[in-house]
């Protein structure tokens, strides 16, 4: 039992390993992996039929072609990020939205096979954004390695109601 | 159980200050059509929901309007950052200046503070559903009087996008509800 609880620890703790500073990703060199990311996204063909592709669908904060209707003649905002920490949010925030409005169809179609596939691909998405954004820039999530260094990481950065001017 | 995750659901980055606008939008955090008022709707009529479908949707959307009260209440911050009492004066928002100074207060409109009376748990879930799929509507059309009344970009953003999560609960509730209609859950079989 014990070594069991041990092996697993030790299987966590390789996974959640600090990277140290050779294998810190500098920002260009991320924001070209983002890129890729979601270049490797928009060419594949695997999207479930109706469903917008995660920018689109994150921008217009709606995942399904046949639910969106705009206002009047109003567009969906631009999200535009100013430099490569904002570009590393967006990822965050677009794979964790279209797995997000995924999961909320899936509740009521707990039978699509296809939904739950493509679901699956946008958690994997979103779990590398993630990583990404916290070893660059600081916790997301409790869970964040970023968190094992001293001082105590959670509350020396913005706060997100803060907002960029 | 519920973790933090630090960051907005989608981004808000207001570069203009602007109470007026700030007293107009609080209503989507404290109005009889808003966030907080949605959140505890769906959050406790999910306990007496007959099956998996209702319990697993009322919870996820209930959680999804929490994001939402926190986008609201960072519009409402951020658009009354550093505002003076002459500011808050000329924006008719000195009541709340005099009670809250800035802070965070859930109100509607017209100053009203939140009740819990604008939400309603029947135990029938037909009858509750139906009530989830109005209020969507409502909050639906609540923030478009709003946009109708703003001309910032940085916050019409926002609220087209809010706008949009109003439509996609609306048809969630809508299949959820022909569903139970066809299983006849208002039948008390």
């Amino acid at each position: 039992m014990m070594n069991d609880y041990m092996d697993y620890f030790n299987y966590i703790s390789n996974l959640n390993a600090m990277p140290n500073n050779s294998q810190m990703i500098n920002p260009n060199q991320m924001q070209t992996q983002a890129q890729n990311i979601v270049q490797n996204q928009m060419n594949s063909q695997t999207n479930t039929k109706g469903l917008a592709e995660p920018y689109e669908g994150f921008t217009r904060g709606n995942m399904f072609d046949n639910l969106y209707y705009e206002y009047k003649n109003y567009r969906s905002q631009e999200l535009n990020p100013k430099n490569d920490k904002e570009y590393a949010k967006l990822l965050v925030q677009m794979y964790g939205f279209a797995a997000h409005d995924l999961g909320l169809y899936l509740d009521v179609n707990p039978n699509d096979t296809n939904a739950i596939r493509q679901r699956a691909e946008y958690i994997r998405m979103y779990n590398e954004a993630l990583a990404q954004y916290e070893n660059n820039y600081g916790p997301i999530t409790q869970n964040s390695t970023m968190l094992e260094a001293t001082p105590w990481a959670w509350d020396t950065k913005k706060w997100p109601w803060e907002g960029t001017k | 159980m519920w973790k933090y995750e630090k960051t907005l659901q989608y981004p808000i980055n207001i570069k203009k200050k602007n109470p007026k606008l700030a007293k107009i939008i609080v209503t989507q955090y404290g109005g009889s059509q808003g966030e907080l008022a949605a959140a505890l709707r769906y959050l406790n009529q999910r306990y007496t929901m007959p099956d998996e479908k209702g319990r697993a949707l009322l919870t996820d959307i209930g959680t999804e309007e929490l994001n939402h009260v926190e986008m609201v209440s960072s519009i409402i911050y951020q658009l009354t950052k550093d505002a003076t009492p002459e500011e808050m004066k000329a924006a008719g928002w000195e009541g709340h200046y005099a009670e809250h100074k800035t802070s965070l207060y859930p109100t509607d409109a017209n100053g009203v503070p939140f009740t819990i009376t604008y939400i309603s748990t029947t135990g029938d879930p037909v009858a509750d559903i139906m009530e989830d799929m109005a209020a969507e509507q409502k909050a639906r059309a609540v923030y478009e009087n709003i946009i109708d009344l703003t001309d910032d970009p940085d916050v019409i953003g926002p609220l087209l996008w809010l706008r949009q999560r109003e439509i996609v609960h609306f048809n969630m509730f809508k299949e959820l509800y022909e569903d139970y209609k066809r299983k006849g859950y208002d039948q008390k079989k």
